[in-house]
């Protein structure tokens, strides 16, 4: 004799019978959902998604003064000129150092 | 301003930032420094270093770059004894970075293609590098790395290398062993065909060297280096071995010598030669010799001839040198060969002044440390024909100190400003008016202008030993006094050489204040050496000398002054002239003054008895009067005497004719021709354009080959030969 329980097939049975058309409000849903414990995507997607305030002069400037200090030697700015004359056989070098400064 | 910006947005903009950093810097680091690089601007360099040093850029290349901006280019400097010169030289630190560079660069073996093209760049800049300043220890040692290397490039340089230090050390067979290994797999390469054709050409096989030297003419432009084995005269070898060469080669006189630093051997140095015509040739293409790691040398066979011998020598090796330089020009070859010898050695050092040193009163003093040797010294003060901007020409002659003395026995000496600036030096004459240099007139150390000051330290025989002045210097570093005081109206007009309103500024002045000094000297110097073209007027000149000689009780002025007066002119001036001399006997160079005197009144026995009394150096007018008065034995006395100067004149050949002469007197018409050609010599009336017509229709008047030789050489001696 089969004596399988069916119980818990008709209760379930029961509960969607009395379930069938109701409604949860927007509310509750949103409150529900709060609630739920989020997944580690979902919090990456929420922390991509996240706007913050830049002021852009001081972005853009800095961004051009780190590309500018990376190609711009340092010693750029040191006039260094050589100018050579002849005295007899003797090749002479006249340097004069000019620092460029800015007023 | 402020935006918002999702922060997805702003991680998206940092990547790409960051890949512009990584990517982006060195690229454009690169950009500038190659855009610089083909202006020329000296700050490419700075551009190439920083690639170098970006972690993110190539370094090999970064590096090898960066190295090959520091060494542009191994031009040889130049120095003949007639003259000198050279291209863009290096620095001795540019270059020394340089090599620590490259030698950093192959210290790892390269990983890609790339890599590994520079890396031999690398590796040939070293070797050029370690060439040009002669470090025969530093190559041997790489020749060897480039032998061991696995690559293969790197052993045929290393072989080639090799192969140059054969025969640069003239062991040209274990050198053409290394080349043949690869004479037909490297047919077409650039060092091979330069180095084939230097062995060829050294072995005296000319018309196979121009073979290989046609090739390297010929190869592609992309194809070819800015300098081969430490030089860069080889574009134009194959051509001047056609042409020039013919002209002094394939001959028997090889001439052999030394170049020498302080004791040591100069390896690599290229030899060059000249005929002796008075120009020098500096093309690099045509040396003869290079030195072999002994600092010695032998060329190829030369004609017989007189030939003007020099070197080229890396610019950067001249740092703080001086080349010692006998009294002697010219080398001789007449069948058995010369020898040569060039001695670099230390500069000495000047104690007083140090650079810029600003002096006041009148006098002041220049001391220098011993030099080993020397039997005297001169003191030269260097006067730029620009003074303020240090440009434009410059000379530089040996001032006297207070003693009158221009050979100094002591290490110091002292100098008053007062007598200098009357001396009369550096005449120069501008455009077609010919208007007269400022520095002739105003003489030496004014105000406001800094004078450089050279020490030369001689031989009791008059050759240079050395100076205070290196062949390469900085400016900086050298001797120099600067007076006080502020220069006049009339010496500023002056020296914008605004003559008619410095004479009208001097002529107020005078007559305000008749004993003006410095208002009759600038007279003086402006009438005697004649302002402009046709401005001469010796009368006004000796009037304004007399009256400052007379003022100053000092008679140096009215002696430079007479300095100026020509055979010519002394004849005209012949009263008052004799009468400056006769009041003025205490003159060092009096003796010289009457002759000269003595010569304008034809005066030939009086003439020769005052310049046998002048003690500063033999004139040549010297020489020629002995050979007039048929005094041959003096004539030779004084050619072999260490005051006269022998230009293109081969002594021995002139001494044997004067020899000659002495036993086999002349014939009477060929006696007489000679005289008349001398004297138009002593006069000085034979213009340079008259000389080639003068001396061959003289010549085709004489019958005796003595006086023909001798005529020969004064021929060659005053470049009677060569049209410029």
């Amino acid at each position: 004799m089969d004596k399988k329980d069916i119980l818990s097939q008709e209760i379930k049975s029961i509960f969607e019978e009395e379930a069938k058309g109701l409604t949860l409000s927007e509310e509750l849903l949103n409150e529900l959902k709060k609630n739920k414990k989020k997944s580690m995507g979902e919090r990456i997607n929420e922390f991509l998604n996240r706007e913050v305030e830049i002021p852009i002069a001081p972005a853009l400037v800095g961004m051009a003064a780190l590309i500018a200090l990376s190609v711009v030697p340092k010693d750029i700015l040191k006039n260094e000129q050589f100018r050579t004359i002849y005295i007899g056989s003797s090749e002479v070098i006249i340097r004069e150092q000019k620092e460029v400064t800015r007023k | 301003m402020k935006i918002k910006v999702k922060i997805k947005t702003l991680l998206l903009i940092s990547t790409v930032f960051a890949l512009i950093v990584v990517w982006g810097v060195p690229t454009i680091t690169m950009g500038i420094a190659k855009y610089l690089d083909s202006r020329g601007s000296e700050k490419a360099s700075l551009f190439y270093e920083k690639y170098a040093n970006n972690r993110f850029a190539n370094n090999i290349e970064g590096k090898y770059l960066y190295a090959s901006s520091l060494v542009r280019s191994f031009n040889k400097y130049t120095i003949y004894n007639t003259g000198w010169g050279g291209g863009e030289n290096n620095s001795p630190e540019d270059i020394s970075n340089a090599k620590e560079i490259l030698i950093d660069n192959l210290k790892d073996q390269p990983k890609t293609r790339t890599d590994e093209d520079y890396y031999i760049k690398s590796y040939n800049l070293l070797m050029e590098a370690l060439i040009a300043t002669g470090d025969v220890g530093e190559l041997r040692y790489w020749i060897q790395f480039g032998n061991s290397s696995s690559l293969e490039d790197l052993n045929y340089y290393g072989d080639i290398y090799e192969s140059f230090l054969f025969y640069a050390n003239r062991d040209y067979d274990k050198a053409q062993e290394i080349m043949d290994k690869y004479k037909l797999i490297k047919a077409d390469d650039y060092l091979f065909n330069i180095l084939q054709g230097e062995i060829l050409f050294m072995q005296e096989n000319y018309d196979e060297a121009v073979v290989y030297f046609e090739k390297v003419h010929n190869t592609h432009y992309s194809k070819r280096r800015d300098s081969a084995f430490g030089s860069t005269g080889y574009i134009n070898r194959g051509w001047w071995i056609k042409d020039e060469f013919q002209k002094m080669g394939y001959g028997d006189n090889k001439v052999k010598g030394r170049v020498i630093y302080d004791g040591e051997p100069l390896a690599f140095v290229e030899i060059f030669i000249n005929p002796a015509y008075g120009g020098f040739r500096s093309g690099g293409e045509s040396y003869y010799a290079i030195t072999d790691e002994n600092g010695e040398f032998e060329t190829v066979g030369l004609m017989d001839g007189t030939y003007d011998v020099g070197i080229g020598i890396e610019g950067a090796l001249l740092t703080d040198k001086v080349m010692e330089r006998s009294s002697y020009q010219y080398l001789d070859l007449s069948g058995n060969g010369g020898e040569i010898y060039f001695k670099f050695n230390n500069t000495m050092k000047i104690t007083t002044p140090k650079p810029g040193e600003v002096i006041s009163g009148d006098t002041f003093m220049v001391s220098w440390e011993e030099v080993e040797g020397a039997s005297y010294y001169r003191v030269e003060p260097v006067v730029f024909s620009q003074p303020f901007e240090k440009s434009g020409s410059s000379f530089r002659s040996a001032i006297a100190d207070v003693n009158g003395n221009l050979n100094i026995k002591d290490t110091k000496a002292y100098f008053n400003i007062n007598r200098l600036s009357n001396l009369i030096s550096g005449i120069t004459y501008d455009g077609e008016d010919y208007i007269i240099g400022a520095n002739a007139v105003l003489g030496i150390f004014l105000p406001e202008i800094e004078y450089p000051i050279v020490v030369n330290a001689y031989t009791e025989e008059g050759g240079l030993i050395t100076s205070s002045l290196a062949l390469r210097t900085y400016y900086d570093q050298i001797a120099s006094v600067r007076f006080g005081g502020e220069l006049s109206e009339g010496e500023k007009l002056i020296l914008n050489q605004e003559y008619p309103q410095a004479i009208e500024y001097f002529e107020n002045m005078l007559n305000e204040d008749p004993s003006n000094l410095k208002a009759l000297n600038y007279m003086a110097k402006i009438y005697g050496l004649g302002w402009k073209k046709g401005e001469k007027d010796l009368e006004k000149a000796l009037n304004f000398a007399n009256r400052y000689s007379h003022i100053a009780n000092d008679s140096q002025l009215i002696f430079e002054i007479a300095r100026l007066f020509s055979i010519e002119e002394i004849k005209e001036f012949r009263e008052v002239f004799k009468e400056i001399l006769d009041d003025n006997q205490d003159n060092n160079e009096i003796n010289y003054y009457y002759a000269r005197y003595y010569i304008a009144i034809e005066d030939w026995e009086s003439a020769r008895d005052a310049f046998s009394k002048y003690e500063s150096y033999t004139p040549e007018q010297l020489f020629l009067l002995n050979m007039y008065f048929t005094d041959y034995d003096k004539a030779i006395e004084n050619l072999l005497s260490d005051g006269y100067y022998l230009s293109r004149m081969k002594s021995s050949r002139v001494i044997d004719a004067l020899s000659s002469l002495s036993d086999n007197k002349p014939i009477t018409p060929d006696l007489q021709v000679f005289n008349d050609f001398l004297l138009k010599l002593i006069k000085g009336s034979i213009d340079y354009k008259e000389g080639y017509d003068i001396y061959h229709s003289t010549t085709r008047q004489i019958s005796d080959q003595n006086l023909k030789t001798i005529l020969y050489e004064i021929y060659l001696d005053r470049h009677w030969d060569t049209r410029y």
